[in-house]
């Protein structure tokens, strides 16, 4: 049994930078696995002390292409790295994303569930997972907070809207798990200096299975950052009381109480 | 201006009817409801005022919105309409991905703004945790487009005008998953965002017996309970309708307190627009209180009991 996870090395939206004309930069930001799809990994790994092997795929520009991409996942559990490598995956949108991970998964071959995070940190648009799936031709669900194999088929709950719904799916299919679906690791040192010995693989756009989407649906017009109201930024400071008191004060100046 | 195709608004619950209508009106003039649900549903839908609506059907209970995605791929197709429009839901977060797959195209989510230039879609969305804003324009012939709850008006043009009904039910062939078990999550009142008062729990709450101690700030200021991210998910000490940002709700009160709230901005977009916010933490240096009005730097287990007595000797 083949278990793929599906990981998203992006920018840290924290060290976003703003321009003061609106413009943003990720220059000096880290990049790190996008925070769910760390959950998905732990999911998959989970799963693989049972059956099998769990192999990692992550698509993106040569920016991905480091020691530090690939310790990061595979001191995660994984077995293995496949890596998509191609400048024009820059701003990839969705679909060039799924075309190309569903064609990464078509060349790895055998693959019989598909895991990933329930969106990445920086788009979060919750669409790679299930448009992979959909690509594939196999049964794919969103908002899976719990999974188990049983054989040929998985046992999953999703949770939608106020229901939580007990499935089975018969293998293969396609899981964009939630949040809280596992508690992800913090990798030790033993686990980062076994990962440098993982195997790793790079493909480019050419050498995937069926042709990858090259160009965005979508022509991006302007990112700029979103503006937000000012704030007073007043600090009360002192004992509790007196500071409770002080904001007490304020707000019934805001005529708030 | 608006296009001269028609702009479809697929329907799976009565809340989105009008927003949906709303949202498609920026796009064309001829809004078609293509409505997945009960009677009820396609009669409220028909007298919305939309240029007509077809009745997809009523799915099994096993069946969601999702699996209708070959059969409204097929139509779409057929007709080449401007745009599919839906409500950001689970269930249609994963039509959306699954018609995109199926038009070759990138689903456009969680839009804030939708217009037309050029006889051409164009969406603006959120991005980088609520950081930043993204305008494009949409290059493939179909539009799949999910809107952002909150961001549309309703389009209301009373019960008075029944437009046509077109029955078009569609083979659905059922995915080849079953259905165990369902259960129901109790969901909580569902008026945070017309709530007044709005106090926020954070991870520094500490523990869930510690919640007792924020619920009786909200209880004095006369307002409601909401969380951040971890509290309803992950922790699981409040509901996942009680969470707050950009995955979560948005609402406008006139004040919201941040208790123990590091104020990420994931977080924080969810309240921006509050008319006041005010912060409680005991780390100086937390980033919310560079997004609030007023702030006290403390441990929260004395600065929240200490606010409760103040409040109380005022009212
Ligand atoms: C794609 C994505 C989407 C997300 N969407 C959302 C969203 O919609 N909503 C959301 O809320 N989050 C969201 N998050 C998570 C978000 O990034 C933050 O991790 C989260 O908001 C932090 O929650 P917190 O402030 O409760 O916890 P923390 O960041 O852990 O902050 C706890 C704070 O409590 C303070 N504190 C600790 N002890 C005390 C004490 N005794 N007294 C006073 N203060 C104390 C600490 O100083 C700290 O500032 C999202 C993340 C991602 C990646």
């Amino acid at each position: 049994m083949t278990i793929t996870v599906l990981c998203k090395w992006c920018p840290d939206t924290e060290d976003l930078e703003v321009g003061s004309d609106g413009s943003i930069s990720f220059e000096r930001a880290k990049w790190s696995i996008s925070e769910y799809d760390r959950v998905a990994l732990e999911v998959a790994t989970s799963l693989a002390t049972e059956v099998g092997e769990v192999v990692a795929v992550v698509a993106g520009t040569s920016i991905i292409d480091t020691s530090m991409t690939r310790k990061s996942v595979l001191s995660r559990g994984p077995d293995r790295l496949v890596m998509v490598v191609d400048d024009r995956l820059a701003e990839a949108d969705a679909r060039q994303s799924a075309s190309a991970l569903a064609g990464a998964i078509a060349r790895i071959g055998d693959v019989d569930l598909v895991l990933c995070g329930a969106g990445s940190t920086d788009l979060f648009a919750q669409q790679v997972g299930i448009q992979v799936g959909e690509r594939l031709g196999w049964p794919t669900l969103n908002e899976v907070a719990s999974v188990h194999l049983t054989g040929s088929s998985c046992r999953v709950e999703r949770r939608v809207v106020d229901e939580i719904d007990t499935l089975e799916v018969a293998l293969p299919v396609a899981l964009a798990v939630t949040a809280d679906a596992a508690l992800p690791r913090v990798p030790g040192m033993r686990e980062i200096l076994a990962a440098g010995k993982k195997p790793t693989v790079v493909w480019s756009l050419d050498d995937l299975g069926p042709p990858a989407a090259v160009d965005r649906a979508s022509q991006v017009v302007s990112t700029v950052a979103r503006s937000h109201s000012t704030r007073l930024q007043v600090l009360f400071e002192g004992s509790p009381t007196e500071a409770a008191a002080q904001l007490v004060g304020a707000l019934r100046h805001e005529s708030l109480v | 201006m608006t296009t001269t195709r028609p702009t479809w608004a697929i329907i799976d619950s009565a809340t989105d009817v009008g927003v949906l209508l709303g949202a498609a009106r920026q796009l064309s003039d001829v809004v078609v409801a293509l409505v997945i649900g009960p009677r009820h549903l396609v009669e409220q839908a028909s007298s919305s005022g939309f240029s007509e609506t077809r009745w997809l059907g009523e799915p099994a209970a096993t069946v969601g919105s999702e699996d209708y995605a070959a059969a409204i791929a097929e139509l779409a197709l057929r007709e080449t309409p401007t745009a599919a429009l839906m409500a950001s839901s689970t269930r249609n977060r994963l039509l959306a991905g699954r018609l995109a797959a199926r038009l070759d195209t990138s689903a456009l989510t969680d839009v804030s703004d939708l217009r037309t230039e050029d006889d051409t879609v164009v969406v603006t969305h959120s991005l980088y945790g609520g950081a930043a804003l993204r305008t494009e324009r949409l290059l493939s012939a179909i539009g799949v487009i999910t809107i952002s709850a909150g961001a549309f008006a309703a389009f209301g043009s009373g019960p008075s005008w029944p437009g046509p009904i077109v029955e078009a039910s569609c083979a659905v062939t059922p995915p080849p998953i079953s259905l165990l078990e369902r259960r129901s999550e109790p969901r909580s009142a569902g008026t945070l965002p017309q709530a007044k008062v709005v106090v926020g729990a954070g991870r520094g709450v500490g523990s869930r017996d510690d919640l007792g101690v924020v619920e009786e700030l909200a209880q004095a200021l006369g307002g409601q309970m909401a969380c951040t991210r971890p509290l309803a998910e992950g922790l699981n000490w409040m509901g996942r309708d009680q969470y707050l940002g950009v995955s979560g709700l948005s609402i406008a009160p006139d004040l919201y307190v941040a208790v123990g709230v590091s104020g990420q901005m994931q977080h924080m977009v969810g309240v921006d627009q509050a008319r006041v916010i005010v912060a409680i933490n005991n780390d100086k240096a937390a980033p919310v209180f560079a997004e609030s009005d007023y702030g006290i730097v403390g441990d929260l287990h004395q600065v929240v009991p200490a606010l409760v007595d103040a409040l109380k000797a005022v009212s």
